[in-house]
C-alpha cells in the first residue's frame, strides 16, 4: 500500500509539473488561447487563468511530493482535474472542435484524451482517498496509544 | 482540390470561404460540386472542373497533405502562425480580442 501511494504521488506530480512546465515555458498568451476556445468565460477570466492555472498545476505537482500536506494538494488535483474532465467532455459533446491545452497547442479533444483524463482524475481520487485514510488510521493509533498508555497509568 | 484550381482564377478565397461554409452539408451529402458552383459563374465553374482534373493540381494537394500530416493537422481549418522560428497553431474558435493580443505580443517582439 505504502509503495501504491509514493507511485501514484510520483506520476501525479510529473503530470502536474510538465502541463505546468508546457504552459510557463510560453507566453501566457498561448494558454490563453486554448481557454478562451472553451467559450466559457469573458476575456478578463480568461486572462487570469491564464496567467495563474500554470502556478497552481506547478504548486499542486510540488506539494504532491512533499512528505506533508498530502490531503491538501490530492484534493486540489482531484478538483482541478475534475473541473477539466467535465469541460472537456461537455465540449467533445457539444462539438466544439477544440484544442484540450492540456500540454500546450495542437491537441485536439478526442476519446484518447478525456480516457487519458479520466485516467488521471481516478487516480487523484484514490490518492486523496488513501491520503485520508491514512491521516485517520495515524490519528486512530495514536489515540488508542494514548488510551491505552492512561488505562496502564491507572492500573 | 476546387480552391486550389480556383486560385489560378484568383477565386481561392471565394470557393474555400463557400467550401467551409457549407461544409456541414457536403460533407454529408457529398455534392461538393454545387457548393462550389455557388461561388463562381458557370463559365468560371467549367475552368475550374477542369482545372481540378490537372494532375499539376493533384500534386499541389498531395504536397499541401503531406505539410499538413510533417506538422500534425487533423482538422479543417487549420492555422499556424510562425514567429522567429517557432509556429503556433491557433486554437479553432479563439475571440478576436484574444487573438489580436497574442499578435501584438509577437510583434512587439519583432
Amino acid at each position: 500500500m505504502r509503495y501504491l501511494l509514493i507511485a501514484l504521488r510520483l506520476i501525479l506530480a510529473v503530470v502536474f509539473g510538465y502541463a505546468a512546465y508546457t504552459k510557463l515555458s510560453q507566453s501566457y498568451l498561448v494558454f490563453a488561447m486554448s481557454i478562451d476556445s472553451y467559450q466559457l468565460l469573458p476575456e478578463g477570466a480568461v486572462l487570469l487563468v491564464a496567467r495563474w492555472l500554470p502556478w497552481l498545476e506547478l504548486a499542486v505537482g510540488i506539494g504532491l511530493l512533499l512528505p506533508w500536506g498530502l490531503r491538501i494538494s490530492s484534493t486540489i488535483a482531484t478538483l482541478l482535474l475534475a473541473a477539466f474532465f467535465a469541460i472537456m467532455v461537455r465540449s467533445y459533446v457539444t462539438g466544439l472542435g477544440i484544442d484540450c491545452g492540456c500540454f500546450g497547442l495542437g491537441e485536439a479533444i478526442s476519446p484518447g484524451t478525456l480516457i487519458r483524463d479520466g485516467i488521471l482524475l481516478a487516480l487523484t481520487v484514490v490518492l486523496t482517498v488513501f491520503a485520508f485514510l491514512r491521516k485517520d488510521r495515524n490519528q486512530a493509533a495514536s489515540e488508542s496509544a494514548s488510551v491505552s498508555a492512561s488505562w496502564q497509568r491507572t492500573q | 482540390m476546387y480552391a486550389l484550381a480556383a486560385a489560378k482564377l484568383n477565386k481561392y478565397d471565394a470557393v474555400a470561404d463557400a467550401l467551409f461554409a457549407q461544409q456541414s452539408s457536403w460533407a454529408v451529402n457529398g455534392k461538393l460540386e454545387e457548393a462550389v458552383a455557388k461561388a463562381l459563374s458557370a463559365a468560371e465553374m467549367q475552368k475550374v472542373k477542369a482545372l481540378a482534373k490537372d494532375p499539376a493540381t493533384a500534386a499541389e494537394v498531395d504536397r499541401d497533405i503531406a505539410q499538413a500530416r510533417q506538422l500534425g493537422v487533423t482538422r479543417t481549418p487549420t492555422v499556424y502562425v510562425t514567429s522567429k522560428g517557432r509556429q503556433y497553431p491557433i486554437p479553432p474558435g479563439t475571440s478576436y480580442p484574444i487573438l489580436k493580443r497574442f499578435f501584438d505580443e509577437l510583434l512587439s517582439q519583432q
